[in-house]
């Protein structure tokens, strides 16, 4: 609840720098900053004994799965919509 | 290419400082929460400096309600079906991880904070190579099943890999990538939430 506040926030306030019509240039390096800073800090929580080769293998698994799962879900749902 | 470098990069150096200074590694820790806020309070930022898909919300919401209700049965019902060849995984914890949607920094964070670390480590490294195989699959995708696929495929970094998509699918379609991003991002939190009060 606490993150879907904060990007509905954060929606707000972007709006409202919009309507003031001011630039904003250094957004997106201020944005790519936070990202970066926040994968850093994600590392910091790895403990490296715990990643291995199954962890890795399944990781892979869980993706594609997951991947392949939203399209073929997708396109039989719109052949489904189109008959 | 330069973007995955330093995602990489900056994944090992945390992963550096915590195997060699776990003293400092701990200090910083604190900083997650008001970074990922940060990072939350700039996706809603970036989304309302550019109004422009508020304009064609409407042209687009159908498409992007149905694009985004697929992605998030399919990887689910999917990683519901892999759990069911690894029996070492429970069936709620592959829905777990398929539950990022590609979001990698927020769903790990999450994991964490709910006490589940190495779910939280399986989570990144799944979400990552979604959003990155996905991406490098872009051509592939719409190939073999079309120009909504990639869409689904990205999930949550459809934004981000909106260019990529785009260059592929068509301009048309950058719009729906955003509104398809915004929706799933907004599904993670709730969904994991949820698979977790569900147990």
């Amino acid at each position: 609840m606490l993150y879907l506040l904060t990007i509905v926030a954060g929606l707000c306030i972007g709006a409202i720098v919009h309507r003031s019509r001011k630039p904003w240039p250094y957004l997106s390096i201020i944005a790519l900053a936070v990202l970066l800073s926040v994968i850093f800090l994600m590392g910091l929580e790895v403990d490296i004994a715990s990643v291995n080769a199954a962890l890795l293998w399944r990781a892979a698994g869980i993706a594609v799965a997951a991947m392949l799962g939203s399209v073929v879900c997708l396109i039989t749902v719109l052949s489904l919509l189109k008959r | 290419m330069i973007m995955g470098t330093l995602i990489i990069g900056c994944l090992l150096s945390g992963i550096a400082v915590h195997t060699l200074f776990p003293v400092a590694s701990g200090a910083l820790s604190g900083w997650t929460l008001p970074a990922i806020l940060s990072l939350m309070l700039l996706v809603g930022f970036q989304m309302g400096s550019d109004l422009s898909w508020v304009r064609e919300w409407k042209k687009h919401m159908r498409l992007a309600m149905i694009v985004s209700v697929c992605t998030v049965v399919g990887s689910l019902f999917m990683a519901w079906c892999y759990s069911l060849l690894d029996t070492a995984l429970r069936a709620r914890d592959a829905m777990l991880v398929a539950s990022g949607m590609s979001f990698y920094s927020l769903s790990s964070i999450l994991l964490n904070q709910e006490g589940l670390r190495t779910l939280s480590v399986l989570s990144l490294l799944s979400n990552l190579l979604r959003e990155v195989l996905s991406l490098a699959a872009v051509p592939l995708i719409v190939k073999l099943f079309g120009v909504y696929a990639p869409i689904a495929a990205t999930a949550s970094g459809s934004d981000s890999g909106a260019p990529v998509i785009t260059r592929v699918s068509g301009k048309e379609y950058t719009v729906l990538c955003v509104i398809c991003a915004f929706i799933l991002s907004i599904c993670v939190p709730v969904l994991t939430k949820l698979l977790i009060i569900m147990g």
